[in-house]
């Protein structure tokens, strides 16, 4: 089966007052691949998400999902569309339970409007049954199934991120978007949702793009990554490749930010700056 | 003897244990810098320095006492003061009343006297000393904040990313900043992201990953060290 | 005594359906809607002009005041977008001080009605075919209590549907529920409307139980009396608000036996008592009981085994 493009970001430019959160990043996810973005602090990772997921609107540039131009779709058309992220700090409702979390995530259920959920009674039941059967399956599959009668409260940082995980799975999208999927979560759960993540892109359930920091993760997750640094592409290729060019290193470092400035000064004394 | 010495530090958030038998050594007058990808540990670090997280296991020594009991405002008595990397000035306030804020402990006609100093030294705030301090330019906040906790003249200061979110030209002038609070005879400590220039700015600097301690050295050899990458970008193979 | 008890469940009853109504707002969906009361005013004043006005049937009035209050509901959603929770709760105090002082200032079809004289003469419906008012009393109770049980089945119905779910998750935030396709600002106006109209349902059972209704009924005071008939009886649990209502109203309207037992303290300083009562009730509510008397219930789906009976 020939390679298939199922996301193509161009060019992406946005502005926050003064600064220039994202300039210019590019780059391409395939269908079934593990995708990575990572990069420095404030190279705009996050903000790189906001933009694909219509929570922030690009200033320019395109995001073409499925040879469709997804830019400017408000959040819940992006998600309809096919693509679902998680967040960075698990935003679960607190006061739901893991199931109901569940229930929550398939899209345009019947019972959703008022009338439709009066009018089609019976289908609403039928639907609801289904949802459960599956929402039981995915949580077997991150090993929560006892847990899903328990308020979303009670869960450790780990459990709500798997949760995160399985909500994005039954909610049945393309392309996954995950925000750094393994932030503060026990060192030993790691290896459980790297290995998760990687098993559900060999069954071919989805298409992930991640950003992370942890670099073991990376590493032994994505199939290709891009490198973001001041809001525009700097490299991008497999792991191994990519890691150990020399830009991608003086990225991290900060290095790169300050050579022009330093030949700048030698050619004439720092004046003000503004 | 040293000014600062943290001994064995293990600390965490409940089930993430973020730092696991951290080491730190800084001798008065230095300016030491602690670097490390995210996530390794650095502001937890900062933060168990001044008090607003007890460690698990491991001590605070500061000037041979050990301080690790102590609450973050006894340390500031202790001359120890602390810039945040986010909401490090109030921005509804002045200039002035921030650095107001600053020597809230001090007594009134002191407070002045140390005001009309840090404006002294700071020539850019005193001119815009009635603005509020959200009409700053962020390398001009980040002035006003460390001014801010000079207020206390503090013998040891602690900086958490000073260059977060600046623009590189203003970065060089918070590092200038910085050289000068030094020559003043203070000691300082900096957690830094913008590796180049921190390293550039201190003696010596630390490496932290996962936690841990990887390496310290002077500061102009870490550039050089290998395992600077290893520790940002990972190893080259992994085993599983 | 008994012809109290029943004036009594009936006002209980209309302003339990004012408790539901805010339950869906608040209770389910978050909103803080500090303006409910607006919605008790627009169904009172509007059944009432229907019927006096415009000559229409009882039932036509209820309709009428349902439909108007739900849609005002809806149209205090719509700048949810734009503003922050605090600022969208002052919007709607805001809001129904609006209405209140519009119909403070407007006479209603001829100079002595509406404005500040109010409007009186609200006719009962049927009340030519009882003889006496106690016979009369029973009857609107019973027309109440119908209401009342109509509302309750359908909000606990309508909570437990998906609908209800997606109104509960963006309770926390919009975030979440985006992120999975939920249109946010869409189930915020349903909410809305929802709510409004049953408030404007009690409105107009309200009006002509009254038959008199005036500005001075719907301050901003009253709405304080549904959030603490909410907050006491359990945001989110609908019996709970319901018990909420019973509580708050009975204390409300005690002050009059109380008198009797009471002898020290005059029966006008008596009445005013009773809101401090009200208010120290809410403190310590939030203070020891935050979830009130019948806390929100949780959802159980039960195991795989239990739910297919395998």
């Amino acid at each position: 089966m020939a390679p298939e493009t199922l996301l193509t970001v161009d060019s992406l430019h946005k502005r926050f007052g003064g600064v220039q959160a994202v300039a210019g990043a590019s780059f391409e996810v395939t269908r079934g691949e593990i995708y990575g973005l990572i990069g420095p602090n404030g190279s705009g990772k996050t903000t790189v998400f906001n933009l694909l997921t219509g929570f922030l609107s690009p200033d320019s540039g395109s995001i073409v999902f499925k040879d469709r131009s997804i830019r400017g779709l408000r959040p819940h058309e992006v998600a309809r569309a096919g693509i679902c992220r998680t967040f960075q700090a698990s935003l679960n409702p607190v006061e739901m339970t893991v199931m109901e979390n569940m229930l929550l995530a398939p899209q345009g259920q019947t019972g959703e409007g008022i009338l439709r959920a009066a009018w089609q009674r019976a289908r609403v039941r039928e639907e609801e049954k289904a949802n459960l059967e599956r929402a039981r399956e995915l949580l077997g599959l991150v090993r929560m199934e006892h847990m899903s009668d328990e308020l979303v409260r009670s869960l450790s940082g780990g459990q709500r991120k798997l949760l995160s995980l399985a909500q994005a799975l039954m909610a049945g999208p393309e392309l996954i978007l995950l925000d750094e999927p393994v932030a503060g979560v026990n060192p030993r759960l790691i290896d459980d949702i790297v290995d998760l993540v990687l098993r559900l892109r060999d069954e071919g359930r989805a298409t992930f793009l991640v950003v992370e920091h942890n670099m073991g993760v990376v590493r032994r997750l994505c199939d290709r990554i891009s490198v973001l640094d001041a809001g525009d592409t700097i490299a991008s290729g497999t792991p191994e490749e990519t890691l150990a060019r020399e830009d991608v290193l003086r990225a991290y470092l900060g290095a790169h930010r300050h050579e022009g400035r330093r030949r700048a000064a030698k050619a004439e004394p720092a004046g003000e700056e503004n | 003897m040293a000014l600062l010495e943290v001994e064995d530090c293990h600390a965490g958030y409940g089930e993430a244990q973020i730092l696991h038998g951290v080491e730190l050594r800084v001798e008065r007058q230095e300016i030491v810098t602690i670097i490390g990808p995210n996530g390794a540990g650095k502001s937890t670090l900062l933060k168990v320095v001044m008090g607003f997280l007890a460690p698990t296991r491991g001590r605070v020594v500061l000037d041979g006492r050990d301080i690790t009991g102590l609450r973050t405002d006894q340390r500031v008595a202790e001359r120890i003061a602390y810039v945040p990397q986010l909401d490090n000035v109030f921005p509804n306030l002045t200039v002035v009343e921030n650095l107001r804020m600053g020597g809230y402990a001090l007594p009134r006609p002191e407070v002045k006297r140390r005001i009309e100093a840090q404006l002294e030294h700071f020539p850019r705030l005193a001119e815009r000393r009635g603005q509020r301090a959200k009409t700053l330019s962020g390398g001009e906040r980040q002035m006003l904040a460390m001014a801010r906790a000079l207020m206390t003249d503090p013998e040891l200061l602690l900086l958490d990313e000073p260059s977060a979110a600046l623009a590189p030209a203003l970065v060089q002038q918070v590092f200038d900043t910085i050289a000068d609070i030094n020559r003043q005879g203070r000691t300082i400590v900096i957690v830094e992201q913008d590796v180049q220039i921190a390293l550039e700015s201190s003696d010596r600097g630390y490496v932290l990953a996962d936690g841990r301690n990887v390496l310290d050295d002077r500061a102009d050899r870490i550039l050089e060290d290998e395992t600077v990458r290893e520790a940002y970008l990972g190893a080259a193979v992994q085993g599983s | 005594m008994i012809d109290f008890l029943v004036y009594l469940f009936t006002i209980i009853g209309i302003w339990g359906i004012l408790a539901l109504s805010l339950n869906v707002q608040f209770g389910f969906t978050g909103l803080v809607n500090l303006g409910h009361i607006v919605f008790f005013m627009l169904g009172a004043y509007v059944s009432a002009i229907l019927v006096i006005l415009a000559g229409m049937p009882f039932l036509v009035g209820v309709l009428g005041a349902t439909v108007a209050a739900g849609l005002f509901g809806g149209l205090m959603a719509l700048p949810t977008a734009q503003l922050q929770q605090d600022y969208w709760a002052i919007s709607t105090l805001a809001a129904a001080e609006i209405v209140r002082i519009f119909f403070l200032n407007t006479t209603l079809g001829g100079p002595y009605i509406g404005a500040s004289f109010g409007i009186s003469g609200i006719p009962q419906p049927l009340r030519d075919a009882f003889a006496s008012p106690a016979a009369y009393g029973w009857f609107y109770f019973a027309i109440v209590a119908v209401a009342l049980a109509g509302s309750y089945f359908f909000v606990r119905w309508l909570t437990a549907t998906p609908f209800g779910r997606a109104l509960k998750a963006i309770r926390e935030g919009d975030e979440v529920p985006l992120a999975l396709g939920k249109d946010a600002r869409s189930l915020r106006v349903r909410a809305m409307i929802v709510g409004g109209a049953l408030g404007g349902l009690a409105g107009a059972l309200f009006a002509h139980f009254n038959a008199y209704i005036a500005p001075n009924y719907f301050l901003p005071l009253e709405t304080f009396i549904v959030w603490a008939m909410v907050i006491l009886g359990g945001a989110g649990n609908h019996k709970g608000v319901l018990v909420g209502a019973v509580v708050i109203e009975a204390l409300y309207n005690s002050t009059r036996f109380l008198a009797a037992h009471v002898g020290f303290i005059d029966p006008g300083t008596l009445a005013s008592l009773r809101m401090i009562v009200i208010g120290l009730l809410i403190t310590g509510v939030v203070m020891y009981m935050p979830r009130g008397l019948m806390p929100e219930p949780r959802r159980r789906y039960g195991a795989r085994n239990a739910a297919d009976g395998r």
